[in-house]
C-alpha cells in the first residue's frame, strides 16, 4: 500500500492527485448533479485504488557488507532458515548428512510469520513463541545430532529474517529448510551462497 | 534495530528483570505506523465534523448557505489558489535544498509561509465581514468548526515553517541533512490536501 505521507514527495503527488480529482467532481457537479455524485464515486474509488496499489517494485538493494565475513579453513557457518511448522527430527538429520563431519556452527532461525493484522497490531507475541519453540527443537535435535548449533526468532518475513541473521552471524551458506518459492528470491537478495535442504 | 537483534540482546534469562523488550514488525516501521495513526486520527477529527455537516445539509435538509447568508465563494477560491501555490513553493524550497540550493531553499520557504498567512489572515478577514457568527444556526455553527478546524491546521503549518524558515536562514540544512523540511512539508501538503476537501464541501457543492 503506497503512504502519501511517506515523502514530500509523495505527498506532493497526493496533492495534486486530489486537485485534479476535485476539478473533475466540481466540472461534473456544474454539469449535472447526480454526474457529480458519479464522478465523486470513481475519484474516491480511483484514489482508494491509487493509495492501494503498491509502487512499481524496485530492484533490490545491494546486499549490506557481513558483520562478520567468512572465514576460510575455520568452522563452517551454516545458517539454516526453517519454517516454524518445520518437521525438527527430519530436518536436523538433513542438515546433519550435508555438514558430513565437518566442524560446523548453525544458527537456526525461525520467522514469526504473523497475518499482516498481527503484524501491524504488533499482537505477535504468540507467534515469537512459537517461533522460538521451533528453534530451540531444531537447535536441540541437532546438538543431539554433535553439530554446534543455536535458535533465534527471526523478523515476520523469511528473508529479512535470514538479512538480519547474516548482520550478525557471518554465515558462509545459507540453507532453506523445505521452502522451494524462496530460494530464487534468497538467491536475489542475499549475499552468500543459498541452497535447499533435501 | 531489528527483530533479530532484539532477541540477541535479551536471551532467555531467568535473572532478566524490568520490562520486556521492545519487539516489532520488520513489515511496518515505528514511523510509518506512526504516520498511519496520525493520518487515522486527522480523518477521525475531520470526519466527526463532516459528520456534523452531512447531517445538517443531507438528513436535515438545512439550506446551504441559510438565507440570507452568502459564503464568500469567489474570495476563498483565492485564498484557495494561494494555498495551493504554496505548497508548490514548499516542493521547490525541498527540491532546491536537496540540489544544494541554499537561496532557493530560502526563498521557497519564505514564500511559502508568506502564503499561508495571507491565507490564514483573508480567513480572518472573511470571518468578520461574512456576516454571521457561530450562533447563528446550524448552518454558520458547521460553517465555522470546519474551517476553523482547518485554520488551526494552518496555524499549526504556519508555526512549524516559522522555525524551519529561520533554520533555513541559520543554515541548517543542506543536500544531505534537511529532515526538518521534508517533515514540514509533508505536513503542509497534508493541510493543502484537507482545505480542497473542505473548500469543495463547504463552498462549492
Amino acid at each position: 500500500m503506497r503512504n502519501p505521507l511517506r515523502t514530500e514527495a509523495e505527498a506532493f503527488r497526493f496533492l495534486l492527485v486530489v486537485i485534479v480529482g476535485a476539478a473533475a467532481i466540481v466540472a461534473c457537479a456544474y454539469a449535472n448533479e447526480w454526474l457529480g455524485v458519479a464522478a465523486a464515486v470513481v475519484v474516491v474509488g480511483g484514489i482508494g485504488w491509487w493509495l492501494w496499489r503498491a509502487p512499481a517494485a524496485e530492484p533490490p538493494p545491494p546486499p549490506e557488507p557481513l558483520a562478520s565475513p567468512p572465514r576460510q579453513g575455520l568452522r563452517h557457518r551454516i545458517l539454516l532458515l526453517a519454517p516454524p511448522g518445520a518437521a525438527a527430527g527430519d530436518t536436523a538429520a538433513a542438515l546433519r548428512a550435508r555438514v558430513d563431519g565437518r566442524d560446523a556452527e548453525v544458527l537456526v532461525v525461525v520467522p514469526a510469520l504473523a497475518t499482516p493484522a498481527e503484524a501491524i497490531t504488533g499482537a505477535v507475541d504468540e507467534r515469537r513463541d512459537e517461533a522460538q519453540r521451533a528453534a530451540d527443537a531444531l537447535a536441540a535435535e541437532l546438538r543431539g545430532a554433535g553439530v554446534d548449533a543455536r535458535g533465534a526468532v527471526g523478523a515476520d518475513e523469511p528473508l529479512l529474517a535470514a538479512e538480519d541473521a547474516l548482520r550478525e552471524f557471518g554465515a558462509d551458506e545459507v540453507v532453506l529448510a523445505g521452502d522451494e518459492e524462496l530460494l530464487v528470491s534468497a538467491r536475489e537478495r542475499l549475499a552468500v551462497p543459498v541452497s535447499l535442504l533435501g | 534495530m531489528t527483530a533479530y537483534s532484539h532477541v540477541e540482546a535479551f536471551p532467555h534469562d531467568e535473572e532478566h528483570h524490568g520490562p520486556p523488550p521492545p519487539h516489532y514488525s520488520s513489515r511496518i516501521t515505528p514511523s510509518v505506523l506512526g504516520m498511519f495513526l496520525f493520518i487515522g486520527s486527522e480523518i477521525m477529527l475531520f470526519g466527526a465534523f463532516f459528520t456534523a455537516y452531512f447531517f445538517v445539509r443531507v438528513v436535515n435538509g438545512t439550506a446551504w448557505p441559510t438565507p440570507p447568508f452568502h459564503l464568500p465563494i469567489y474570495v476563498a477560491f483565492i485564498n484557495t489558489c494561494i494555498l495551493v501555490t504554496s505548497s508548490f513553493t514548499m516542493h521547490w524550497a525541498l527540491q532546491s535544498v536537496k540540489r544544494g540550493n541554499h537561496w532557493g531553499l530560502r526563498a521557497g520557504l519564505l514564500l511559502t509561509f508568506l502564503m499561508g498567512l495571507t491565507f490564514l489572515i483573508t480567513q480572518g478577514r472573511e470571518y468578520s465581514r461574512v456576516g454571521f457568527a457561530p450562533k447563528d444556526g446550524a448552518f454558520a455553527t458547521i460553517f465555522y468548526c470546519l474551517t476553523g478546524l482547518h485554520g488551526a491546521h494552518v496555524f499549526v503549518g504556519l508555526t512549524i515553517l516559522l522555525f524551519m524558515t529561520i533554520r533555513a536562514f541559520r543554515g541548517h540544512f543542506d543536500a544531505e541533512h534537511h529532515h526538518g523540511v521534508e517533515i514540514g512539508g509533508i505536513y503542509w501538503h497534508f493541510v493543502d490536501v484537507m482545505w480542497i476537501v473542505v473548500y469543495m464541501t463547504v463552498y462549492i457543492l
